[in-house]
């Protein structure tokens, strides 16, 4: 029986001004938690009271976060962490600046991080040099140092790269990330989508049964590609942990719909939902904890 | 349909990732001049030939279309190498380096009579679309005068790589973000009759990190478009445009659609409706950093099997690139006006 994951899980976006349906709103949220005490705040409330974990990507702003965490001996210890790696509007911004080949070369050939990994700047270079496994290692690698000596239970590959492969169908690679984040990081591997069916086409060619799927599932079909009916069909053939996102289809469902949808679809075990204050935390989690009693 | 890739960049890795996962189109060759790039893909990407360099991918894999993601430098080059051959051709936008250019490539695409598009990807954006399905219908009644915004904070000192490039790229911020605004609203509205514009270039220098651009139509509309990748707090690409009619006012972005209303029009009430990106949502096969970009891709495919045009063809990317080259125009001029028709010539419209 595959593993699960955490069942509710509190999402990290309004925490670092990012809002899919309004730019104005993820703006004033930026400001709300500029302050990281804001955001331990309610990550400490999700936690005691709803036994929730927490997503995060690795936004630049991560570092403080996560910082806060270490430093709290108690959250430390209980809060399960989920990561969402990379963050990909840094790569993009950086990649406009600097190409692909230059990003990339600039990123592994930093001596920082050649250091950090006590491997000296000649051998940070042979990286830079290597084959493509090596750097997508060290990439890895760079993207969760800011997460060391927390408890890490899953580890995501943000959609954009997770479909991008898929969409060349290069499977080693699903493989390769699988096998180096249970070795590496004695985690759970997953894949956020926006593409469920290709992705759980590919998983299951690859015969990868265990690793966890994140991906939208509410009920407007908001971002279910290709179609909510073809998703909930998809989720039903495979014994993977399935993480649903978006529940609240960027504000535009309540969460008791949301709750009601959810709790309708057997296969999924687990919610991933944003919340910028103690009264949405608890209207959010009180309907999918009811939801998902059953499993 | 057999489909080739010329350039591995973020782009071309999107618009590959996309055809090789789509029913109707076939990956079957991919060019990269870069040998990490294309030796890394090709360990891994079953089932494509990979080539170095684009004349051979020509001369040994028979593609029946093809999509050209390299920098804008090589756009004229390549694109006429394979609408030469007959291939319906895809470019990502902008569709060459200047007005000129964009032009021999729509002449001979003309000759060729194949499909053509640039990738000017916010017309598949949903909201994007429904405003010109509600501008079309006179929602608003007459349009009277617009603002436009492109606004991304991406650059903050001199930017390395082609993009900042005047030789590679054609220009700055207006030709590489900015020219999805003035294609949608040439879209909306049609081409300008005049326009002028100032631009500014604190950290790039050579090309503008700041573009604004009045423009003026014969039937009194007018307008302007404001676009920066120097500015703070956005941090992807935010499109908005606000539209004032004799009616009402439309406002669309990226997220959202709202209109409203002075009074009862066309059997709408008076007053605010919003329609968001969740409301106007269809699915599509695979989504790579955005529906929009498959949407785009599938009108293309769907357009080059049954040799058909698009409405994003060279000729409207040729357009729009008169109106940019009309704007570098007018800001060496310290924003003179400038006629578009003196830009693009005869037989434009």
């Amino acid at each position: 029986m595959p593993e699960s994951v955490q069942k509710l899980i509190l999402g990290h976006n309004q925490f670092f001004g990012i809002s899919h349906l309004s730019s104005e709103r993820a703006i004033a949220r930026e400001r709300q938690f500029s302050d990281v005490g804001n955001i331990v705040r309610l990550v400490r409330y999700a936690q005691e009271r709803w036994d929730a974990g927490l997503m995060m990507s690795t936004h630049t702003r991560a570092n403080g976060v996560a910082e806060a965490i270490r430093n709290d001996s108690r959250l430390a210890k209980d809060l399960r962490l989920h990561v969402l790696l990379p963050y990909m509007a840094k790569y993009v911004r950086l990649s406009n600046a600097r190409g692909l080949v230059g990003m990339v070369s600039d990123i592994l050939g930093q001596t920082t991080w050649a250091e950090r990994f006590g491997l000296g700047l000649k051998a940070g270079m042979g990286v830079v040099k290597g084959d493509p496994l090596a750097k997508i290692r060290a990439l890895i690698d760079i993207e969760m140092l800011p997460f060391k000596g927390l408890r890490l239970e899953t580890v995501f590959l943000h959609n954009a790269l997770t479909d991008l492969i898929a969409g060349f169908g290069m499977v080693d690679i699903l493989v390769f990330f699988c096998d180096y984040v249970r070795d590496r990081y004695q985690a759970t591997p997953g894949f956020c989508t926006l593409s469920f069916e290709i992705v759980v086409e590919k998983l299951t060619a690859s015969g990868i049964t265990d690793a966890a799927v994140m991906a939208p599932f509410n009920p407007v079909g908001y971002q279910m590609n290709p179609s909510r009916e073809r998703c909930e069909r998809a989720a039903g053939m495979v014994s993977n942990p399935i993480v649903a996102m978006s529940p609240l289809a960027a504000g535009h469902v309540s969460p008791g719909s949301a709750a009601q949808y959810l709790g309708g679809l057997q296969r999924i075990g687990s919610v991933v939902v944003g919340a910028s204050s103690e009264t949405h935390i608890d209207e959010s989690f009180g309907g999918f904890q009811t939801a998902f009693e059953d499993r | 349909m057999k489909v080739g890739l010329v350039g591995l960049g973020k782009m071309g890795m999107l618009h590959g990732a996309i055809l090789n996962a789509l029913d109707g189109a076939d990956l079957t060759a991919v060019c990269e001049a870069s040998d990490a790039l294309r030796e890394g893909f090709e360990a891994f990407v079953p089932g494509v030939r990979f080539y170095e360099d684009y004349r051979r991918m020509i001369a040994e894999v028979p593609v029946e279309a093809v999509f050209i993601t390299t920098p804008t430098e090589s756009h004229e080059e390549i694109g006429l190498a394979f609408v030469e051959r007959g291939c319906h051709v895809f470019i990502e936008k902008p569709l060459a380096l200047d007005s000129f250019s964009s032009r021999r490539l729509v002449e001979a695409a003309s000759i060729a009579s194949t499909t053509t598009m640039v990738g000017f990807m916010m017309r598949y954006v949903e909201t994007f679309q429904r405003a010109k399905v509600l501008l079309d219908a006179g929602t608003i009644g007459r349009p009277i005068s617009f603002k436009a915004t492109v606004y991304t904070s991406q650059l903050f000192e001199s930017g390395k790589g082609w993009r900042y490039s005047k030789k590679a790229s054609g220009g700055g911020v207006l030709v590489m973000q900015g020219i999805h605004a003035l294609d949608l609203l040439s879209w909306y509205f049609g081409l300008p009759e005049s326009l002028n514009a100032r631009t500014n270039a604190p950290y790039s220098g050579e090309i503008e990190d700041f573009a604004h651009v009045n423009m003026a139509w014969p039937g009194g509309l007018s307008g302007f478009l404001d676009c920066s990748w120097s500015v703070d707090n956005h941090r992807l690409m935010e499109t908005e445009i606000c539209v004032t009619g004799d009616c009402g006012t439309l406002t669309v972005s990226d997220d959202v659609l709202q209109i409203y209303l002075r009074k009862p029009h066309l059997g709408r009430p008076a007053g605010w409706t919003l329609e968001s990106k969740p409301d106007l949502y269809s699915g599509v096969p695979i989504d790579i950093g955005g529906a929009h970009y498959t949407r785009e891709v599938m009108a293309f495919v769907e357009a080059a099997t049954a040799n058909r045009p698009v409405d994003s063809d060279f000729a409207s990317g040729y357009r729009v690139q008169c109106l940019v080259d009309a704007a570098y125009t007018s800001a060496k001029s310290a924003g003179g006006p400038v006629r578009v028709a003196e830009i693009a010539g005869d037989g434009i419209a």
